[in-house]
């Protein structure tokens, strides 16, 4: 059970949420509540859902029905205000590649935060995003795409946001840098932020979140403990489901 | 947030290679070009001087003789170069620079320093209006083109919405910066020059067309970098935007100049010279009204005096005579000379006009008017050359009027009467009939400043990734 505030409130609510492109429906209602302090693992395969269901959360999609809130805003009514709530870190980080990792850090961070953060401040983040020092400087041109995904977790690490949205986060890190991931979600996680990873890494979800979300069709089909399940059963679980509603389907 | 984004767009500005490589080409060739425009303009300006000089000297110092003669005998009128003529030589390269000033005709002007370019012509000059009105929004179409295109192409667009950063501010961010760069190019230069201007003591009325000229490019590349920025933040990549912005830059540039001038000239036709002389000259042959007017005159002048024959007249009525019959023309050269002109100024107010489709033709009429070189002001020289060919023929006139023939002897006038004969000193119209005369030019760079920006102000805060 999500943990909700005064009002009722989640800091992630997704109340009936329907989108159809075409023919294809993404989300057939989806409901789903995640509290203060929680990691929401949302596991699917590719076509779920998961995406638009970010992006509906983003304010970048416009859903045919349902409600979206962040921090207890409404994202369709209020997008901007919703968004100041979040720390958003997406598949493929992008970043300015003439910049350095420390002057794309401060630039995202300069633009969307209320106060500036200090330089040494900014090195703290990169460095619990896992950037080594030598790297703060270098052009980001010269990063591989687990650095650049680095800077792209030290720009959400900086938000420092009640609410983090991550897609695919660990797409391109290395082992050790995504065990730190991890060990910073969970500690984010301790402080009370919110967290909803859309991820396909089964074993990786297992490890950090508090709970986890099988969607398929657009429409959550299960949610599992990740505390009373192994990561053998997690992923027969995920399996039967997905194939047992495409199965349905053909 | 405005100065943190400025100076990142400028940072990435200044890392970029290939803005040193179009900056260095342009400089190149604005350097170029402002040495050689400077060049062009000294001499002319220099020939103008020795010219006029030596013309009114030749006038003073002829010798005794008939006033008649002396009108024959005639002065050239020289048009000085434009006074921002080093910016924009506009037309003046192809316009006549001197009038023959005579008796009984409105003559032609003379002599193109087109003429002495060569072969050189075919290949036109690369003058610093050129470089600001068609080769720096080609700068500004490759740096803006991306601008906003190349951050949804890359993500980063995404991101920084999800950051929470407001579009309308960020998309104001870029085009402050792209300003700032564009005015860290040209303010520098453009104060450089009002320094000369004003070190070499030069007339108020240039260093006015020459703050008007700086509002003008700031209008003009105003528009054109709105215009790049509302193309890039409608467009899904940066391939689209900068197909669609190196289209309207082609055609404003290349293709409607040419295109428009021809259908000017085909709506509002010209005569040939031979046509025109063809015109004049059977006007011209009209004289029975003139003979009219003469036969009347005489038998005032007879009756008042008392006397039979114009010969006993106490005044040479030969002198009436000619004044009568200059009077008599200046109608047919009226009729003549303003229809040509002004068939060549509606072709010009035409071309202002298509600047609506095409911004670089208002920029170039609005230019080369401040400039002073341009059809407005070469009417507006040949005008004043003819007024003066005019009060010089009344002064000879008049005193062919006053002297009759002595004795069998016709009056011989001297250097007294040369002096009376006031020197041609020409002066440009001023900056605020320039400016109205250019009021279509200005009105369309005016609206295409506008429109690009409602059109950003409509899109910018609803940006998506």
């Amino acid at each position: 059970m999500a943990a909700s505030d005064a009002g009722g409130h989640c800091p992630l609510e997704l109340i009936g949420l329907r989108k159809r492109f075409g023919p294809v429906q993404a989300l057939a209602g989806l409901d789903l509540r995640v509290g203060a302090g929680e990691c929401y693992a949302l596991l699917g395969p590719n076509g779920a859902g998961k995406t638009t269901a970010l992006n509906i959360l983003l304010g970048f999609l416009q859903p045919d029905a349902g409600t979206a809130r962040i921090a207890a805003v409404d994202v369709q009514a209020d997008p901007d205000r919703a968004r100041r709530n979040l720390a958003y870190i997406p598949e493929q980080v992008q970043l300015y590649p003439r910049l350095s990792g420390l002057e794309n850090l401060a630039y995202f961070h300069g633009l969307g935060a209320s106060e500036a953060m200090a330089d040494a401040q900014l090195r703290d983040c990169l460095r619990q995003a896992g950037l080594t020092d030598t790297a703060h400087d270098r052009r980001v041109h010269t990063y591989s795409k687990g650095m650049r995904q680095k800077v792209g977790i030290a720009i959400a690490l900086a938000r420092r946001a009640p609410v983090m949205l991550l897609d695919e986060p660990t797409s391109g890190l290395d082992p050790e840098a995504a065990f730190e991931l991890n060990n910073s979600l969970r500690d984010l996680a301790a402080r009370g932020v919110t967290i909803l990873m859309a991820t396909h890494d089964l074993f990786r979800a297992r490890e950090v979140a508090s709970r986890i979300g099988i969607l398929v069709a657009g429409r959550l089909q299960q949610e599992v403990d990740p505390a009373s399940v192994g990561g053998a059963e997690l992923e027969s679980l995920y399996l039967a489901a997905v194939r047992d509603l495409l199965g349905r389907a053909s | 947030m405005i100065a943190r984004l400025v100076a990142k767009e400028l940072l990435e500005l200044r890392r970029d290679g290939r803005v040193w490589m179009l900056l260095a080409i342009l400089g190149v060739l604005a350097a170029g070009a402002a040495l050689s425009a400077w060049q062009q303009v000294r001499t002319q300006h220099a020939a103008w001087h020795a010219a006029s000089a030596g013309e009114q000297e030749r006038w003073l110092a002829q010798d005794e003789k008939h006033p008649h003669s002396a009108a024959h005998y005639g002065v050239y009128a020289f048009r000085p170069p434009g006074p921002l003529a080093a910016f924009d030589p506009g037309l003046d390269p192809y316009l006549p620079v001197t009038v023959w000033m005579e008796a009984h005709r409105q003559n032609e002007a003379l002599y193109r320093p087109a003429q002495d370019a060569g072969s050189a012509v075919r290949f036109g000059r690369l003058t610093p209006a050129i470089i600001v009105g068609a080769l720096l929004p080609l700068l500004i179409v490759l740096v803006a083109a991306p601008a906003i295109s190349g951050e949804r192409e890359r993500g980063t667009l995404r991101q920084l919405l999800a950051q929470g950063v407001a579009p309308g501010r960020w998309v104001l961010g870029k085009g402050l910066a792209l300003a700032t760069l564009l005015a860290g190019l040209l303010l520098p230069l453009w104060l450089l020059v009002a320094a000369v201007l004003i070190v070499a003591s030069a007339p108020l009325d240039t260093l006015a067309r020459w703050l008007a000229a700086g509002a003008l490019v700031a209008l003009y590349l105003g528009g054109f970098l709105l215009t790049c920025l509302f193309v890039s933040a409608c467009s899904r990549s940066v391939r689209t935007a900068l197909l669609v912005l190196l289209s309207v830059w082609a055609v404003s540039t290349l293709i409607a100049p040419r295109a428009v001038l021809e259908w000017a000239q085909w709506r509002h036709p010209t005569p040939s010279s031979f046509e025109f002389r063809q015109a004049l000259q059977a006007d011209l042959r009209d004289r029975s009204e003139l003979d009219a007017r003469l036969a009347r005159r005489a038998a005032e002048l007879l009756e008042a005096h008392g006397v039979d024959r114009l010969e006993q007249l106490p005044v040479n009525f030969d002198g009436f005579r000619l004044q009568a019959a200059e009077e008599h023309d200046y109608a047919v050269f009226d009729a003549h000379f303003g229809r040509l002109h002004d068939g060549y100024l509606a072709q010009e107010r035409l071309l202002q006009w298509f600047g609506v489709l095409a911004p670089y033709l208002a920029f170039s009429a609005a230019s080369s008017g401040l400039s002073g070189t341009d059809l407005l002001h070469y009417r507006h020289f040949a005008d004043s050359a003819e007024q003066h060919r005019r009060v010089m023929q009344e002064v000879l006139n008049e005193a062919i009027y006053r002297n009759p023939e002595v004795d069998g002897q016709r009056y011989l006038a001297g250097p007294e009467l040369w002096a009376i004969v006031p020197k041609f000193e020409y002066s440009a119209p001023s900056l605020g009939r320039v400016i109205s005369g250019h009021a279509p030019a200005f009105a369309v760079l005016t609206g295409w400043l506008l429109l690009p920006l409602m059109g950003l102000l409509r899109v910018a805060p609803r940006l998506q990734p």
